[in-house]
């Protein structure tokens, strides 16, 4: 009965809210699934324009296209999908305020993958890559470890962002 | 979740007097106590005192297996500890 007028009043007057934080955390948060799945992306891109250039294509070649496509589509999914849940679960206030422009980023985020799914469009995956990579830098930022840059050592070969770990 | 703070519980905080001297702020909370406290990583939370150690500092807790670590919670000031809970009501 208390509860239910609690919860009346909650409804005209909203008292503040404070977390138990619960929520079962497992604590494993790792950007690089997120910055892997863009990878992914970005080569599927360039398999995309090889068929392209060809002056016409096989059944198998037509095979080909349409896993090329899925797979872009599906690793456009798992970026969204990865950073919403370190951008949902991890980032708190207090990482929100030493990295005010975490918001917007995420939600940069969101837009680009959508973009780079919809297009065969090497510029826009890269974008995605730079926008996730910037991701990567405030992650690890949050946590007090620093960062490098390097060329992943497979194809398509982009810039990642790394932690300096150990 | 919380076995003794279900989601979605409403509940009544006591504000620590905002002066007067550590010791006696400290006073007002012993363990088992449930207070509310601002922690760097976690932002604004609920939590139990677990133990209070020899230089004052509070050691907090969940009470579900599944919450953060009193140790990942790590030692927590007095000065971030703002309200002691005196009441809760969950919902059914």
């Amino acid at each position: 009965m208390l509860y239910r007028l609690l919860s009346a009043l909650d409804n005209n007057k909203k008292f503040s809210r404070v977390s138990a934080h619960c929520d079962i955390p497992c604590k494993i948060y790792d950007p690089i699934t997120a910055q892997i799945a863009v990878l992914t992306m970005i080569r599927m891109v360039d398999l995309l324009e090889e068929l392209n250039s060809k002056d016409k294509l096989s059944a198998n070649d037509h095979a080909q296209f349409s896993r090329l496509v899925a797979q872009k589509e599906e690793h456009g999914f798992k970026v969204k999908e990865e950073v919403r849940v370190i951008w949902g679960d991890y980032i708190k206030q207090p990482q929100l305020d030493k990295f005010p422009e975490l918001h917007e980023l995420v939600h940069s985020i969101m837009l680009a993958s959508s973009k780079a799914k919809q297009h065969i469009d090497k510029d826009a995956a890269l974008d995605l890559l730079t926008k996730v990579n910037r991701f990567a830098e405030i992650f690890w930022a949050t946590k007090g470890i620093d960062t490098f840059t390097a060329t992943c050592p497979y194809p398509p070969a982009q810039t990642l962002v790394y932690p300096k770990l150990g | 979740m919380h076995p003794r703070l279900p989601h979605n519980s409403f509940i009544l905080l006591y504000s620590l007097p905002s002066r007067g001297s550590t010791k006696f702020r400290s006073t007002k909370l012993k363990v088992g106590d449930m207070v509310k406290c601002y922690h760097r990583d976690f932002g604004s939370i609920i939590k139990t005192i677990a133990a209070i150690d020899d230089q004052g500092l509070f050691w907090l807790k969940g009470e579900h297996e599944s919450s953060v670590s009193t140790q990942e919670i790590g030692p927590v000031h007095i000065d971030l500890i703002s309200d002691k809970v005196i009441f809760t009501w969950s919902p059914g």
